[in-house]
């Protein structure tokens, strides 16, 4: 369910970037009033071990093996709001250090890894858990349904992300920039790996992990007790002015990417691009002969009607040629007057010759 | 880290006479081997890690780069390349990517492989259905079938002609291209930033303080919590006689990752006792000692430039 790059447009992720990015900040704020000054270590081990969870090959029926994403466990353990930093971070790690799921779609992957399946699987595991007692049969058939059902909510959001793409964003002439299928490919796609698989399989998981912790350590599924305070005032606290203050700047400018979307052009361009090319360099006609465009029809006639991005490319291409020109001479220059000086930097170490 | 032989190969599974009447199939065709495979993945990991780390320590161009800026720049290039719609920009970018690479004495060979040995694979099994126009209706690009009758399966009918569309086979190149030059970014950025200066870099991003010593603490503590994953694994393997049962494999593993909580939960107090006693309140301290040079601001700025060029191109292109 790890979601590269490129399957999902810049807009997409922007969006569910600031919603995932909100929800942190909120997830942050209950854990630190619930847990005290205790909660940095618990969080990072919490994080550890649910990025350790996801480690873990387990055996199914048919002689292969499956992953477990272990995001409801946790939220029965250490309650929603730990789990969702929890599980958000690990997400990080892995995407920064290991390359599993994209930069980019971070929003989306933890939007809804770390934040649907924790939130569904802590709602179900409650309601069907109930008051029943601590080593009640009740509460491991409310963990079996609640891993299953959360990680089934999960996989049919990041289906629903996957089919609003070719909705969204396609060329003129129909051909899908992003994931390709509609959502009634992408829906079924999605949820049939997950219901026959990965759904039991988290399901049984998180069953058996409770069931073990009942008999042999019912002291820790007590650590959480769901707490009957609920603080009156939800402002954030002063910590987050800076994330609030860059998120909103984040919220103000994402339409100004949606403006710029590609169906809207697309629609423009095949009617208005004859003639247009005041500034396309000889390559790039090349390129578009190749490409069979409409482009070259009206060739001939410069345009007298540039288009807002004819000139800022213009602009833009004089501007990058001149930095680099500044670049290259500053460059030569500190070349000729400090021969053979060593950075400080990534080499410290490496002696002067 | 190398596992010794004899702990290489999987036992056979002797076959008793007095088991064969009990179980109905003594010999299973598949036995899964989830203790070798996780054992495998750890392995692969702080492989991974350590390789990483040593290349972020090499010097070169990328390694120089103050992380902040970096990071600024390689997520200005990452957004670029997936709004562009163009092959030969996006294809430009890359040969760009590949020059900062040999800069930054990254074995470009190394990086050519990891990405493009796995991203065609994986992407294109999935895009291969959205060729064909039965799936996604387009224009002809290659004949493949022509049928008599039209073919239906139940009530769902297609049409007679079954064809590759050119909207279906450019869509799934960029897509494949999208997808691989993503990676190739983002595995750069990891391979020459080492880690702790990646996490002070992301602080002076709107990131809150919390976030990131969390992120510190479980980077440190995800070594410690698997390498105790890796002793129990380690110890099943050494005393397993493959003659568990499926039901009993999984069993092991509800319960090592129960155990691993327990463990976990334990050492967050140990960890929160030993913070206590060296001063620790609830505020956080760091330091943090980044020196901008002109050289990184330069980078940045060029990379901005090319982002906004290329994009503004793209939309020239039109398309």
């Amino acid at each position: 369910m790890h979601i590269p790059d490129g399957y999902l447009s810049p807009q997409t992720n922007a969006v569910l970037g600031v919603v995932s990015a909100l929800t942190a900040a909120g997830a942050a704020y209950k854990t630190s009033k619930t847990v005290q000054s205790k909660y940095i270590p618990l969080l990072s081990i919490g994080a550890a071990f649910s990025f350790t969870i996801m480690m873990f090959n387990i055996p199914i029926p048919d002689g292969t093996t499956a992953h477990a994403v272990g995001g409801t466990l946790l939220a029965i353990l250490l309650g929603p709001w730990a789990a969702m930093i929890g599980v958000s971070i690990a997400l990080v790690i892995q995407a920064l250090f290991f390359g599993d799921g994209g930069i980019l779609a971070l929003g989306a992957n933890i939007f809804n890894m770390g934040i649907i399946l924790p939130l569904v699987g802590y709602a179900v595991y409650r309601l069907i858990a109930g008051q029943s007692a601590v080593e009640s049969k009740r509460r491991l058939i409310a963990a079996a349904v609640a891993g299953y059902l959360a990680i089934n909510v999960a996989a049919l959001v990041a289906g629903v992300e996957f089919g609003l793409q070719p909705l969204l964003f396609h060329s003129a002439n129909g051909m899908p920039l992003y994931s390709p299928y509609g959502l009634n490919v992408a829906l079924p796609a999605m949820l049939f790996g997950h219901v026959i698989i990965a759904g039991p399989v988290e399901g049984l998981v998180t069953f058996l992990a409770l069931s073990y912790l009942q008999r042999n350590n019912p002291a820790l599924l007590q650590i959480m007790r769901p707490s009957t305070v609920h603080s009156a005032d939800h402002n954030p606290s002063p910590r987050y002015g800076k994330l609030i203050t860059g998120i909103l700047a984040l919220v103000v400018l994402s339409p100004l990417g949606l403006l710029a979307s590609g169906t809207a052009w697309g629609e423009w361009s095949s009617e208005e691009i004859q003639g247009q090319l005041g500034f396309v360099p000889a390559g790039m006609q090349k390129l578009n002969t190749f490409w069979d465009h409409a482009l070259l029809k009206g060739y001939g006639a410069p345009a007298l009607t540039q288009t807002f991005w004819q000139q800022s490319l213009g602009y833009l291409l004089s501007a990058f040629v001149g930095l680099l020109a500044i670049g290259g001479t500053a460059y030569v220059l500190q070349r000729l007057f400090r021969k053979g000086e060593v950075r400080n930097g990534a080499s410290t170490l490496v002696a002067k010759k | 880290m190398e596992l010794p032989l004899w702990l290489q190969k999987n036992s056979e599974l002797p076959t008793f006479p007095s088991l064969q009447s009990s179980s109905p199939a003594p010999q299973k065709a598949k036995r899964s081997n989830f203790i070798q495979k996780t054992l495998q993945g750890i392995v692969h990991l702080i492989r991974e890690s350590v390789y990483s780390e040593e290349i972020a320590l090499r010097p070169g161009f990328l390694q120089a780069m103050d992380p902040r800026l970096k990071l600024l720049a390689i997520f200005s290039l990452l957004i670029t390349v997936n709004l562009l719609r163009h092959l030969p920009l996006l294809w430009g970018i890359y040969l760009g990517i590949l020059t900062l690479a040999m800069l930054s004495k990254v074995p470009s060979r190394f990086l050519i492989q990891r990405v493009w040995f796995v991203i065609p694979l994986f992407t294109g099994i999935m895009v291969l259905p959205a060729l064909f126009n039965w799936v996604r209706p387009g224009d002809l690009l290659w004949q493949i079938w022509t049928f008599a009758t039209p073919p239906h399966i139940g009530p769902v009918h297609f049409p007679p002609e079954l064809f590759i569309t050119r909207q279906g086979f450019w869509g799934a190149v960029l897509l494949i291209s999208r997808v691989g030059i993503s990676v190739t970014l983002a595995v750069l950025l990891t391979l020459t930033t080492r880690w702790n200066n990646l996490l002070r870099a992301l602080r002076t991003f709107f990131v809150p303080k919390i976030f990131i010593v969390t992120l510190e603490m479980t980077y440190r503590y995800i070594f410690v919590l698997i390498t105790l994953l890796e002793d129990m694994f380690l110890a099943r393997k050494a005393r397993d006689a493959g003659q568990s049962s499926g039901a009993e494999q999984r069993r092991f593993v509800g319960s090592s990752i129960a155990h691993l909580f327990g463990k976990s939960l334990q050492m967050s107090e140990e960890v929160y006792t030993s913070m206590t006693a060296r001063g620790y309140t609830g505020e956080i301290h760091t330091l943090q000692h980044f020196q901008l040079r002109w050289m990184d601001v330069f980078s940045l700025g060029v990379s901005l430039m090319a982002s906004l060029t290329l994009y503004a191109a793209d939309k020239v292109l039109g398309g």
